[in-house]
């Protein structure tokens, strides 16, 4: 089940949280785990298969915490048997079928048809249960003996499909003893609203333009709308992944518990190290609590630390999905943020507006890496973002600049404004409970009438 | 003495933090072992105010929830309307195509009751000899061939338009455009600001009419829709009466797009297209059929002509602007 759909909205959330709300205390844990897998359940009801295997995973992942502490001889062989598992299972569900069909072109015997429908959700809850398993392995959070807890926390259903990877030790307080405060809950409510409305009013709506752009072909846009064409898709990708995880710390607000933010206003970065501070911090600070720590992170000697940072952007581009263009991605952002650290250094921390100039330019060109799978296709939108060699500026329909501005200037323009602080200080400012009720009706509205009509895009994130 | 300070301090916290949620208490007291350090009580006017801001707080939910329910259901009696509108999009896809081939399908057109066993030319040359323009009536054989051409059509018209660099021709073009809502909507074209299709059609005299509908009434009762096919073709030829009408067949889908789908295949857009392309007479109303420059061997098309397979990527229009023109220049 998506967030922004009338079923979650009108259904789901009515039912599940009378429920919740009802229940006594001690058991609001049994309700929050069963409506979570309920929710689960609905959105793999095609594929049965799933489900046992995210069950399967999580009593795995309990297993091997307890075995951890229980049996600390073998402490290192549950370790690597639970991360193991953990990567296997991700590989074979997001990567074989590119490895293979890759390899098969090649290497003729190797040519084995493997497509496998990828699970929801199975890229944030694997990193889920090896962040656990690691913490309980390095001693820094106290094992979790409740099944029913781990349970909750592993298949909350706010962070379970694309939710901020959230780390044990952040909920570990309120999966045991939590309290559910009227002021929380309507804070919680508000903000879920906003994350909707940024969804619904504001990515899906601008997710036209790119995908408007991709039919026409990129051989036959002109510049301005070629740029017009990713500056759109940027924020797109921003405010639906941000709508996203706001809607899960609404959710999670309204049931008691602490999502840590995901986002804080990254756009407004002055280089690319900042901005991967702020965009996505939970998949930021699982890679370096996980991977680039482990590995040594930058107290081992220059050399170490270049491949450190390689492997890990490395992983982090290939992580987003299966293709060339992922990892060129994560090369590229390497390629980016070592000649911030080596060469640039402090420079555009100094001079915000050429720093910001820089990441203006910087985010949409790495953001067409990211989207455009094929390199062909890459390479012409390129060569129509920056036309100095051949082609020229404009394409056979002159004017089609002009008519996809008329029609998406306005998100343009807003989804600019709510790039930056001001508009969200203003909104603090305002102390009046009804102006900030009316505000929030008034996006819950509209964005349920857009739901309605069937403006539903399933969420961009979704490949993971 | 520190340690009663630092006891004192922190049941102090413990009250300011607990202050803004025990709302209804009127008094606050300290005590340390039994001694009473401190005492104090709201002053009525602040109480007052407080429990004001609670009843609001609580009404400002209710209203809400209710607001919010009026808002859903407002939403779903609107829905019954869509719902006695699906009764038109219920289809038997089974349907046989030569039920429709061989009926005369002109026989309810404009409610003028004919003999069913007339001849369709005959028809259409009946209505001609009865027309006379406003203006000079002059004979057939003595009119110019007027270069003036016309393209009717949805989204994929839109994409002639905009890259087949087709000149000397007018675009009424719209996305989504059917034959169910060209009568009431009104659409951009060029030049001439936002008309509807009566405008259009009387304000200037073409030479060719092309006319490309039927994807987006794949949904809709297929019986309806070529009956409204067939009404709005006799309204072109009732207002362009000197015009050649051109139907275009409705370009394949690719087969992955149609994979799964049970209304948009090329199963729905072939018997579409065989129905209309008997109302061409050869002499009036002409058919031609662009399948045949962009389908794959199967008949879908072709995967990489297209990315979301409905539409031809831009570059491709201009080929097929060029193939109209070649196909229609000897009429």
């Amino acid at each position: 089940m998506v967030f922004s759909s009338i079923e979650f909205i009108c259904l789901f959330m009515p039912a599940f949280f009378l429920m919740y709300y009802l229940a006594p205390y001690k058991y609001k844990n049994i309700v929050l785990l069963f409506g979570s897998l309920c929710f689960y359940a609905v959105g793999t009801i095609n594929y049965p298969i799933h489900f046992i295997l995210f069950i399967i995973s999580l009593v795995v992942d309990y297993a091997c915490g307890v075995f951890i502490i229980d049996k600390p001889k073998y402490k290192k062989v549950f370790l690597t048997c639970g991360i193991m598992m953990h990567m296997l299972v991700l590989f074979y569900f997001k990567y074989s079928g590119f490895v293979f069909g890759e390899l098969g072109k090649r290497i003729a015997f190797l040519d084995i048809d493997i497509s496998p429908v990828l699970p929801i959700g199975i890229s944030f809850y694997t990193f889920q249960g090896v962040s656990y398993i690691v913490d309980v392995y390095r001693g820094t959070v106290e094992v979790e003996r409740n099944i029913l807890n781990y349970g909750v926390y592993i298949s909350m259903f706010e962070q379970l499909i694309a939710g901020p990877i959230v780390t044990y030790s952040q909920v570990r307080k309120e999966l045991r003893n939590r309290r559910i405060e009227f002021r929380n809950v309507m804070t919680g409510v508000a903000i879920f609203i906003f994350g909707l409305g940024f969804k619904v009013l504001l990515a899906n709506q601008l997710g036209g333009l790119w995908s408007d752009v991709t039919t026409i072909g990129y051989d036959s846009i002109s510049t301005p709308l070629a740029w017009m064409a990713i500056i759109a898709y940027s924020l797109q990708l921003y405010f639906d992944f941000w709508g996203y995880s706001l809607m899960a710390i609404g959710i999670g607000k309204m049931l008691g518990f602490n999502i840590p933010k995901n986002f804080d206003f990254p756009y407004l970065s002055l280089t690319m190290t900042e901005f991967w501070r702020r965009w996505h911090i939970t998949l930021g600070s699982w890679f370096r609590e996980y991977v680039y720590i482990p590995l040594g992170g930058n107290r081992q000697g220059k050399f170490k630390h270049i491949r450190n940072l390689f492997v890990v952007w490395l992983l982090t581009g290939v992580w987003h999905g299966a293709g060339y263009n992922f990892a060129l991605w994560g090369i590229v952002l390497f390629i980016i943020l070592l000649v911030e650290k080596y060469c640039t250094g402090k420079f555009f921390n100094k001079y915000p507006v050429v720093g910001h100039i820089y990441m203006i330019l910087l985010i949409p060109i790495t953001w067409t890496v990211f989207v455009i799978e094929n390199i062909g296709q890459m390479g012409v939108f390129f060569s129509r973002l920056f036309p100095f060699f051949g082609q020229g500026v404009w394409s056979v329909f002159r004017h089609d600049y002009i008519k996809y501005w008329n029609n998406y200037w306005m998100f343009i323009l807003i989804g600019i404004i709510l790039c930056m602080r001001w508009p969200f200080n203003l909104l603090k400012k305002i102390k009046n409970v009804v102006i900030i009720t009316v505000i929030c009706l008034a996006i819950l509205a509209a964005s349920v009438y857009c739901m309605y009509m069937g403006l539903d895009d399933p969420f961009l994130y979704f490949r993971f | 003495m520190d340690y009663m300070i630092k006891s004192v301090e922190i049941i102090l916290d413990y009250i300011i933090k607990e202050e803004n949620n025990i709302i209804r208490a009127n008094k606050i007291e300290i005590n340390i072992k039994g001694i009473k350090l401190y005492e104090t009580y709201y002053a009525p006017r602040s109480l007052w105010a407080l429990e004001w801001r609670i009843k609001m707080r609580k009404i400002t939910f209710f209203a809400s929830v209710i607001f919010f329910l009026i808002i859903i259901s407002i939403i779903c009696t609107g829905s019954w309307k869509n719902i006695s509108l699906a009764k038109d999009k219920t289809e038997n896809i089974d349907v046989d195509i030569k039920e429709y081939v061989q009926r005369d399908l002109f026989n309810k057109l404009d409610g003028v009751k004919k003999d069913g066993k007339e001849e369709k030319h005959e028809y259409v040359a009946v209505e001609r000899s009865e027309k006379t323009l406003t203006g000079s009536a002059t004979q057939e054989s003595d009119r110019k061939a007027n270069d003036n051409a016309l393209f009717i059509g949805d989204s994929r018209t839109v994409g002639i338009a905009e890259y087949a660099g087709i000149k000397n021709a007018d675009f009424y073009a719209n996305v989504g455009l059917s034959v169910y809502n060209v009568f009431k909507e009104k659409a951009n074209v060029k030049g001439r600001g936002r008309i509807g299709i009566d405008k259009m059609l009387t304000s200037k005299e073409y030479g060719k009419v092309y006319i490309m509908i039927g994807i987006n009434e794949l949904g809709y009762n297929f019986k309806k829709t070529v009956e409204k096919y067939e009404a709005f073709i006799s309204y072109i030829s009732k207002k362009q009466p000197y015009a050649k009408i051109i139907i275009q067949s409705n370009l394949h889908v690719t087969k992955e797009r149609a994979r799964g789908d049970k209304i948009i295949n090329n199963k729905m857009i072939n018997r579409y297209n065989a129905t209309i392309s008997k109302l061409a007479n050869d002499e009036t109303i002409f058919y031609i059929d662009a399948n045949k420059v962009f389908d794959d061997k199967e008949g879908n098309l072709a995967a990489k002509l297209t990315y979301d397979g409905v539409h031809i990527l831009a570059k491709y229009y201009k080929k097929w602007g060029e193939w109209i023109v070649k196909e229609t220049s000897h009429l």
